[in-house]
């Protein structure tokens, strides 16, 4: 899963890389507006986090013209004004649920999950295909009801198979998913967790179709 | 406490009563005068009467009845006496009375009374005396002229009344005004309606309505200021809350040791804000000229210098001192460390690591000038007017800084009629922010 987080705030920005990159998420963060656009326009990510009072700008703008252009990535806002009138204007440019500052790291989280959850359009919290369940709220993953402990990385290879089974996903989109900009990509990152995957969950579980992709094949 | 109501009540009922005492005073001696005069004239109309009609059968001895009234006290004694001074008849001969030499009023002591007497001279016969006892004269007058006053009397009592409404009704406007103030609190000061005020009043409600607007403005930017405080706090709350919620997650000794390196920033971010809060509280409310003594401006720069060493040096900044140390500023040596320590904390905090901040202080045509030049990203022209502004931030910049630090120090400059001045650094880039003092013409 590839966030955006536009947040101004150092700290905050800083607090929140580390944690959502510590539970499986590639973040790509950037402080003002306009860092925010040129990433949105340039890059697909599955949700965007964003500040509202921006340095040179405000946030709602930058929902308005996602919006305006027809793109559907959920949208959180995080905004230290509390009054009706803001929630109610962001809700209704198109934000999908809203966070005010102070908040807890795992409320966050939970409501990340959520709007994810909604976007794969399941309403279980679990995703499921054959008989593997991925609990992307405690990160724990299981095979025919066994538990098996994946690293944070093959964690995140494995759920984006998983959230839209069928689909290929080349090494090119697996590895966005997984890694944010400034960090550090062996080249053979995806083949090498793909490995270790394949390893755990037993040799067929994903497919490799050459030139193409990867792919978790269904169980006849 | 002084009333105007009662002050106005008794100045006025005094006044009428003087009045009234006056004129009551007046009408007595008049009407007293008036009734006098008829008694007299009475005893004269008596003795005329008795000579015209009566006299010739006196003379001839014929007998004539005492003339007097119920009242033996209030009789008058009617004499006749002969040519030669005798006397030939009396009314009450018990009364002795002399003949008076001439004809005219005269008056005589008799036992307790003194009689007034009006003597005729009758042509060729005699006399006719006519008396009557003064003091019962005196009393009738006395009743006379007293029944005058009962209407005076009267009128005063119905100017009190009239009075006492009247103050009443004059003093309604003061009630109204009053009222209206008693209506007033923190959150509702209205401006008082001087259109139906009377023109006494008018001073006093435009000096209050200006007061209203005073009050309000300051009220309004004391909350305004508050709103932006809590505004301002959430933003490193929020941090410190991420970064305990980082360290509770924390897998290693080595990503724990990072995560409480950056709560303890995060801390000293909020500790920094609630320090700059206290001196943005502190710069507004000192007031204007309040014990204002000369300091020694050097020695606050130098302070400041050593306090934001440790943090230059961490970020290799090359952070110096040029310029004159014994440099006096008449002022609020609280206030003035403030704004130094902003400037110079202002200075380091934006300047990227391995630049030059200087901290100068000069003497530059009668006025003192403190600046600090960084090498920082500079202060665009458009720009420079708003970063005074509370919790103004530049855009594109990003910082942890509280954005109070530069509209404290505008408001202690205000405080000391110094000027502020922004330029680019000419050493390169970076900018200048200069505050000049006028000289205090002290000098060590």
């Amino acid at each position: 899963m590839r966030l955006l987080l536009i947040e101004d705030d150092p700290m905050i920005a800083e607090e929140l890389c580390v944690a959502l990159r510590q539970s499986g998420y590639a973040v790509d963060a950037v402080c003002d507006a306009r860092g925010g656009e040129a990433s949105l326009t340039g890059h697909a990510y599955d949700l965007v986090l964003l500040d509202l009072g921006l340095p040179d700008g405000s946030g709602l703008d930058i929902l308005k013209k996602l919006r305006a252009r027809r793109d559907q990535v959920p949208v959180l806002v995080i905004t230290a004004q509390d009054t009706l009138k803001d929630v109610v204007t962001g809700l209704d440019l198109g934000a999908d649920d809203y966070m005010i500052k102070p908040f807890a790291l795992e409320e966050l989280e939970a409501r990340i999950r959520v709007l994810l959850r909604r976007r794969e359009g399941r309403a279980s919290p679990l995703v499921v295909w054959n008989d593997m369940e991925l609990d992307p709220a405690t990160h724990s993953f299981s095979v025919g009801g066994a538990p098996i402990v994946l690293s944070a990385r093959e964690f995140a290879v494995l759920y984006a198979l998983m959230e839209k089974p069928g689909a290929v996903l080349s090494r090119q989109a697996l590895e966005e998913k997984i890694y944010g900009w400034n960090e550090e990509v062996e080249s053979n990152a995806v083949e090498y967790h793909i490995s270790q995957l394949r390893k755990k969950i037993g040799g067929n579980g994903i497919r490799n179709i050459r030139g193409v992709g990867y792919v978790l094949e269904k169980k006849a | 406490m002084t009333s105007i109501r009662r002050n106005l009540l008794l100045s006025l009922l005094t006044g009428l009563l003087a009045c009234t005492a006056v004129m009551g005073g007046i009408a007595y001696l008049d009407t007293a005068k008036e009734f006098h005069e008829l008694f007299s004239d009475n005893l004269r109309r008596i003795a005329v009467v008795i000579e015209g009609q009566a006299f010739p059968r006196l003379a001839s001895a014929i007998d004539i009845p005492a003339i007097h009234d119920e009242e033996p006290e209030e009789s008058y004694v009617i004499q006749i006496w002969g040519k030669d001074g005798k006397l030939v008849r009396s009314s009450s001969p018990e009364i002795e009375l002399p003949l008076e030499g001439a004809q005219g009023f005269s008056e005589h002591k008799s036992g307790s009374r003194v009689w007034q007497i009006y003597t005729l001279k009758a042509k060729d016969v005699g006399f006719i005396q006519v008396a009557e006892p003064k003091d019962i004269v005196a009393t009738m007058v006395g009743e006379s002229a007293a029944r005058a006053l009962a209407p005076l009397i009267a009128l005063f009592l119905m100017l009190v009344v009239v009075a006492w409404i009247l103050v009443g009704r004059g003093l309604t406007p003061f009630a109204r005004l009053s009222r209206a103030i008693a209506g007033w609190n923190a959150d509702k000061m209205e401006v008082l309606p001087v259109a139906d005020t009377p023109q006494e009043l008018q001073p006093v409600v435009s000096a209050l309505n200006d007061l209203v607007v005073r009050l309000d403005k300051a009220l309004s930017m004391q909350r305004q200021f508050m709103a932006d405080a809590a505004h301002e706090l959430r933003t490193p709350l929020t941090a410190i809350k991420l970064q305990l919620g980082n360290l509770a997650r924390a897998k290693s000794d080595a990503e724990r040791a990072a995560t409480q390196k950056r709560l303890s920033e995060g801390i000293d971010r909020c500790i920094h804000l609630a320090g700059q809060l206290l001196s943005a509280s502190r710069s507004t409310s000192v007031q204007s000229g309040h014990e204002f003594k000369p300091v020694m401006f050097g020695m606050l720069v130098r302070a400041a210098l050593g306090v934001f060493d440790p943090l230059a040096a961490q970020k290799k900044i090359d952070l110096g001192f040029e310029g004159d140390e014994e440099c006096f500023v008449e002022g609020d040596e609280e206030s003035l460390r403030i704004l130094v320590n902003n400037l110079i904390d202002n200075a380091v905090r934006y300047t990227p690591a391995g630049g030059t901040v200087t901290a100068r202080l000069y003497r530059e045509n009668g006025r003192i000038v403190f600046e600090a030049r960084d090498t920082g990203p500079g202060i665009p022209e458009t720009e420079r007017e708003k970063i005074f502004r509370r919790f103004y931030r530049m855009p594109g910049m990003v910082s942890t800084g509280s954005g109070l630090g530069l509209s404290i120090v505008k408001s202690i400059a205000d405080l000391h009629r110094a000027k502020i001045s922004i330029a680019d650094n000419p050493q390169g880039s970076g900018a200048v922010i200069a505050v000049s003092f006028a000289d205090s013409g002290k000098s060590a």
